[in-house]
């Protein structure tokens, strides 16, 4: 018997109004592997992440991650069933500290309540201890221990980037899904990021990567799902989708493609 | 300990003296703005933390009030009884109206919190027998607490102090706790809140909610210090008050919003002599602080403090 994927998507579709921004779009991402989507700007790669992400809900479709539909679930919910995102520019938390912003993503793992947090029960400070060894463990592991005390807020922009990985591991997920996590990196940031995306695979994580720097995506994926006016156009191994027609024709208009050929 | 920690804590104890030296006018401004740091306190909560614009605290102020007060005089609730009732009373119909209201963001929900709040005003001033009406409440017992009456204004501004400090110290320990994380984190992006896993909705209705139960204490204490409350007590320019207070001082911290409620409630003392000309004055003054010191006094003694630590250390 073939083992379900970690997250399946199917047939997932939505609408704005006239514009079919996603339609009926299918892939899977198996856990330990890293699943590439891609397409030309406006493609419906966004979109589709939101969906996943939660901050969209679908209007038709399946989402199921380890076998629970998440679809239509609001975006913490999702979060807390271990499907975990990070954003295209880097989200974060100005006023809260480098750490805090680390441990805001152990909040739903927190095992104490109001109460603890109102009277600083002996409870709670066990277990904020032991978040932040974690969350610390986390930053010097992505090479951030350094800053783990200053604002956000003038921090360079590629430790911004490692820091919303950070935060997305802290909640502990068993799906990430990074939202071109490269961008803004110069290249030897990009290298090192890539590593340490393949590190995440190693432990067992599933992938979803969503990415612009194609020498990032034929490096890391395992398979690559291409899209294009909310459409897929194309599932494979990088090389497979290096040689594929419609992917070309895609990126780089119909007479490249068949001058390419 | 941090600089700014150990002397709030001197501050504090220091100011446990007072009493002795401050003339009995002064002490009672002085246990006015200490009642009225425990609404300003809910304020920052909900708005300082959480963002959430409430122009209605004075509201949730006098719902304190007048049901610790009704609670006391007509069912013989004793005094700790009657404010914890209030503080439980107030947060429940925060949440209540919490619950469609929060849905609205910005102006909108600054605009449905003054609704609430002329709604509040309007329902007290005609509910007749119950509220007493447009003629006020009186006759609102003393306080009294282990056999100990606070009949002097002395007394009561320890009463006011010590409750002020367990609401405070409350209040600290939850901002470094998930809770206080969570709130503010909504406040700086609320789409990535949610994606970092914090249940967005269910976390301000919290916000709403302790502000609710702040405002209900601070109005409780307020009618056992008074002995009489009416409705313009708790009209719409006392919640810009409360406000203001809490801009002036810091809105995301504590001790701002103890140190603008202290600073706001002195104020119009000082500016005495002025007159009619009072509330110009006050209002130039309010505008320039939002202009030139946007983190309140708090946020200028921080950087004060952080100066003077990078040039010894």
């Amino acid at each position: 018997m073939v083992e379900a994927p970690l997250l399946q998507v199917d047939a997932l579709s939505r609408r704005f109004g006239g514009l079919q921004a996603v339609d009926k779009v299918s892939f899977a991402v198996p856990a330990g592997r890293i699943v590439a989507l891609i397409g030309p700007n406006g493609a419906g790669k966004s979109t589709i992440v939101n969906l996943l992400s939660g901050v969209l809900k679908p209007s038709a479709g399946r989402i199921v991650l380890a076998g629970r539909e998440t679809g239509g679930l609001p975006a913490h919910a999702v979060a807390r069933l271990g499907m975990v995102r990070t954003f295209q520019n880097g989200r974060l938390m100005p006023r809260l500290s480098v750490l805090e912003n680390v441990l805001l993503g152990a909040d739903g793992v927190c095992g104490y309540g109001f109460a603890d947090a109102l009277l600083r029960t002996p409870r709670l400070r066990r277990q904020e201890t032991q978040l932040r060894g974690q969350a610390m463990a986390l930053l010097d592991e992505l090479g951030l221990a350094g800053d783990a005390a200053r604002e956000v807020g003038g921090m360079a922009y590629g430790k911004q980037r490692k820091l919303e990985i950070a935060r997305a591991l802290m909640q502990a997920p068993s799906l990430l899904l990074l939202d071109e996590p490269a961008a803004g990196l110069n290249s030897a940031e990009a290298d090192e990021l890539g590593r340490f995306v393949m590190g995440l695979r190693t432990r067992g994580l599933g992938i979803l990567l969503i990415e612009h720097n194609m020498g990032v995506v034929m490096r890391l994926a395992d398979r690559i799902v291409v899209v294009n006016f909310g459409v897929k156009i194309a599932e494979g191994t990088p090389d497979e989708v290096r040689a594929d027609d419609a992917v070309l024709e895609a990126y780089l208009g119909r007479k490249a493609a068949h001058a390419a050929v | 300990m941090k600089p700014a920690t150990a002397i709030a804590g001197a501050a504090a104890l220091a100011s446990l003296g007072l009493p002795l030296v401050l003339p009995q006018y002064e002490l009672r401004v002085l246990i006015l703005a200490l009642i009225s740091a425990l609404a300003v306190i809910g304020l920052c909560i909900a708005f300082g933390w959480c963002g959430l614009i409430q122009l209605g605290q004075a509201a949730f102020v006098g719902v304190g009030a007048y049901s610790s007060a009704i609670l006391s005089r007509e069912y013989g609730f004793g005094f700790a009884a009657s404010l914890l009732s209030a503080g439980a009373v107030t947060g429940l119909l925060a949440v209540l109206i919490g619950v469609p209201l929060l849905r609205l963001r910005g102006h909108y929900l600054a605009l449905a919190t003054v609704g609430f709040n002329a709604t509040a005003v309007i329902v007290i001033s005609n509910a007749g027998d119950l509220t007493g009406g447009y003629d006020g409440y009186s006759g609102i017992p003393l306080a009294a607490l282990f056999g100990i009456v606070f009949e002097s204004d002395t007394r009561f501004f320890y009463l006011a102090w010590v409750i002020l400090a367990m609401v405070s110290l409350g209040v600290v320990s939850l901002r470094a706790s998930r809770f206080g994380r969570a709130l503010v984190a909504i406040r700086d992006d609320e789409l990535a809140a949610g994606t970092s896993g914090v249940p967005v909705v269910r976390m301000k209705v919290l916000a709403y909610g302790l502000c609710g139960v702040c405002g209900g204490l601070s109005g409780a204490l307020y009618g056992h210090y008074s002995h009489y409350i009416s409705p313009g007590d708790f009209d719409l320019v006392r919640s810009i008050t409360l406000l203001v207070m809490l801009i002036v001082g810091g809105e995301t911290s504590v001790l701002g919003a103890i140190l603008g409620s202290i600073l706001l409630s002195f104020l119009p003392e000082w500016l005495r002599f002025l007159g009619g000309g009072y509330l110009a004055v006050f209002g130039i003054g309010v505008l320039l602080v939002l202009v030139l010191m946007p983190t309140g006094i708090v946020g200028i003694v921080r950087r004060v403090l952080q100066r003077r630590g990078a040039a010894h250390g």
